[in-house]
């Protein structure tokens, strides 16, 4: 596919790339969105065809006065041809449309930029070709749909706009947008903040969608290359047969667990499982990886570092060491000292708990376990912690003056506010225990009584509780 | 202190060694505070001033606070939370900037109402140059001044002009907590 060369023979630099493993642009060149497309195409992973307008077009966009020049559009309209050979779809066509998605890319992640449209390429006529095709006019309706709102929501920037029918017309708008958020107020600011040039620009990449609602060897789905749950090295995750992307994150659809998808298409399950490891072992950490699969076909549509437990860190991290995947100290270095101290910090050991109420209960705000008497004034909060005594500190709600009270404090506990309020910040900011929003004379009440509060559950219970200590011994988890 | 309140090194000295002479404050730890005959003199000087206040003017400030509120505090939890509870250890700095660029937009929305803080009470204007001051040190890249307590952090300053706010509409902070406005 693709020659991933110059789109002019011979002529100043590349416009539009070809994104298929082949070009050796730099990250500034093109964005990290394409950079990472490339990376993918290069380790031989199936990723949805895409091509990128690099971010030099960004600097002639705007000395253009905010149009694309001919000769970029012309590069570009050449170039989608790759997107509809890689999946034997024609953008602009009601038979077997190729829809594809806009995304801005600079050679780093930025806020404030138009972020994504998706389903670019449909109107009235191409939606019932859709239709035909899917044979579920709900959904062809509902990508139309999705469509418009988004294109309206971040190019046009207001709700009843006029979004073109034409799809070349939809595509070259969106283009312009993405260059045009470049130098949107906010993306300045933050690159003001960070001592980011304004010289940079940003990439567009435009990337084939793919349908994981074509019948019965379609579906979508999300794997993690380890539980990061527990950090245990088999694959996890969710399918969706049926489904489109967007599904399994709206709850819309009920998904499998990723089991299922060995039974239903065990070649599809096999490749993804190798791929999972793959992307893995080169980035060198869990990964969360969205996929979708089209008539059989895997197509990778997103991968990233994965969100994990504190047990999953610690245990992922020494596995990824025995397994040759990271040196010891880079292990290290993937356990944050947050993850730790979640680990080893006592928790409330609910066993012995059994048959006795809290004596209040409110929202949790800051975790953690302590224990101490109940004491409503800051001054005597702080007096009796100077003279050695645990305070646990109640107020009705919390003011600037109170703060001496929130110091001395081991915890702090209010009946009114949020998980927002001002308690709730401050208590954050000093790593007290906090829990708010008890409940009108609830917690003032227990003035003089010994509780505990657990920060994590947001209970308060009467006397003090059992815990749980993790010994700091070097038994293997 | 000094350049917080604009005054000179000197006369801020002074004035407290006088307070700390009428036993209104007292020094301790690493800092001056007031005693229980100093908060209730300043009960007392709050509520004089509270009386004498345009009331209908300081409650329509502090109605135009209490809109911008919300979001703020959002804004600076979300600095110190990811997805509403895990605590923001500050290793993805995209996710970080995205929360800095809310709090910059957030401060600019409260332009106005900063700039017309003096007008309702001349002692309240030094809000709108310490929250200036928050905010560029924050844009330089020194987070200890979104929430960090015991300096003027944003989240400080902007806690101390609500109770500031509170006090001048003759309102309670329990009163306005249980309306779910003060927390």
């Amino acid at each position: 596919m693709g020659d991933g060369g110059v789109s002019r023979a011979g002529e100043g630099p590349e416009l539009v790339v070809v994104l298929d493993g082949g070009t050796e642009l730099s990250r500034e060149e093109l964005g990290g969105k394409a950079w990472s497309i490339n990376r993918m195409r290069a380790l031989g992973l199936p990723v949805p065809p895409a091509i990128v307008a690099t971010t030099v077009n960004c600097r002639t966009f705007r000395e253009a006065g905010g149009r694309i020049p001919d000769d970029l559009w012309q590069a570009i309209t050449a170039r989608m041809s790759a997107l509809e050979q890689g999946t034997g779809r024609r953008f602009g066509s009601p038979d077997r449309p190729l829809l594809v998605s806009v995304r801005s890319g600079a050679a780093r992640s930025m806020p404030g930029m138009m972020d994504t449209v998706l389903d670019l390429g449909i109107n009235a006529e191409i939606e019932a070709g859709l239709a035909a095709e899917t044979g579920d006019p709900a959904y062809a309706a509902d990508t139309r749909r999705r469509f418009v709102e988004a294109y309206r929501d971040v190019v046009l920037g207001t709700t009843g706009g006029d979004v073109p029918a034409a799809p070349w017309d939809q595509l070259r708008g969106a283009v312009e947008a993405v260059f045009a958020s470049w130098d949107s107020p906010r993306a300045r600011a933050y690159r003001r903040s960070r001592g980011v040039s304004d010289d940079g620009g940003t990439a567009v990449t435009i990337q084939a969608m793919v349908f994981g609602n074509l019948g019965d060897r379609s579906g979508t789905g999300v794997v993690f290359s380890r539980d990061p749950r527990t950090g245990e090295n088999r694959p996890f995750g969710e399918w969706l047969p049926g489904g489109q992307g967007e599904d399994v994150v709206s709850g819309r659809l009920d998904p499998q667990p990723l089991e299922s998808l060995r039974e239903q298409l065990p070649a599809v399950y096999a490749e993804l499982t190798a791929v999972a490891s793959r992307i893995e072992r080169d980035a060198g950490d869990i990964q969360d990886i969205e996929f979708t699969v089209e008539g059989g076909r895997l197509w990778l549509l997103q991968s990233r570092t994965a969100k994990r437990s504190p047990r999953a860190a610690v245990r992922a991290a020494v596995a990824m060491v025995d397994e040759g995947i990271l040196d010891p100290g880079s292990a290290l270095r993937r356990v944050t000292a947050e993850q730790a101290r979640a680990l080893l910090a006592p928790s409330l050991d609910r066993s012995r708990l059994t048959g006795v109420d809290p004596v209040a209960t409110g929202h949790p705000v800051c975790e953690g376990v302590a224990t101490g008497t109940v004491v409503v004034d800051p001054d005597e909060a702080e007096r009796r912690a100077e003279a050695g005594e645990d305070v646990v500190l109640a107020r009705a709600t919390t003011s600037p003056d109170d703060m001496h009270g929130l110091v001395a404090a081991r915890a702090v506990i209010t009946e009114h506010g949020g998980s927002t309020s001002h308690a709730a910040v401050v208590s954050r900011e000093l790593g007290r225990v906090c829990v708010v929003g008890c409940g009108s004379g609830t917690v003032t009440a227990l003035a003089g009584n010994r509780v505990t509060v657990d920060g994590a559950s947001g209970e308060i219970w009467p006397g003090a509780a059992a815990l749980i200590r993790v010994s700091k011994t070097t038994t293997r988890i | 202190m000094s350049s917080s309140l604009g005054v000179q090194e000197g006369a801020s000295t002074a004035r407290l060694d006088q307070l700390v002479d009428r036993g209104l404050c007292k020094r301790g730890g690493t800092g001056l505070r007031l005693t229980s005959e100093g908060r209730a003199h300043l009960s007392v000087l709050l509520a004089r001033e509270a009386a004498a206040v345009d009331r209908q003017a300081a409650t329509a400030l502090y109605d135009r606070f209490c809109e911008l509120n919300q979001d703020l505090k959002q804004v600076i939890t979300d600095w110190q939370l990811r997805d509403g509870h895990a605590p923001n250890d500050h290793s993805d700095p995209a996710y970080d900037a995205a929360v800095l660029a809310r709090l910059t937009a957030a401060y600019e929305r409260a332009g106005s109402l900063l700039a017309e803080l003096g007008t309702l009470r001349p002692r309240l204007q030094h809000y709108s140059s310490r929250l200036a001051l928050a905010h560029a040190r924050v844009l330089e890249g020194d987070h200890s001044f979104v929430a960090t307590i015991g300096k003027d952090s944003f989240h400080t300053l902007w806690f101390e002009l609500h109770e500031d706010l509170i006090g001048l509409t003759g309102a309670s902070r329990v009163d306005e907590a249980i309306a779910g406005r003060a927390t």
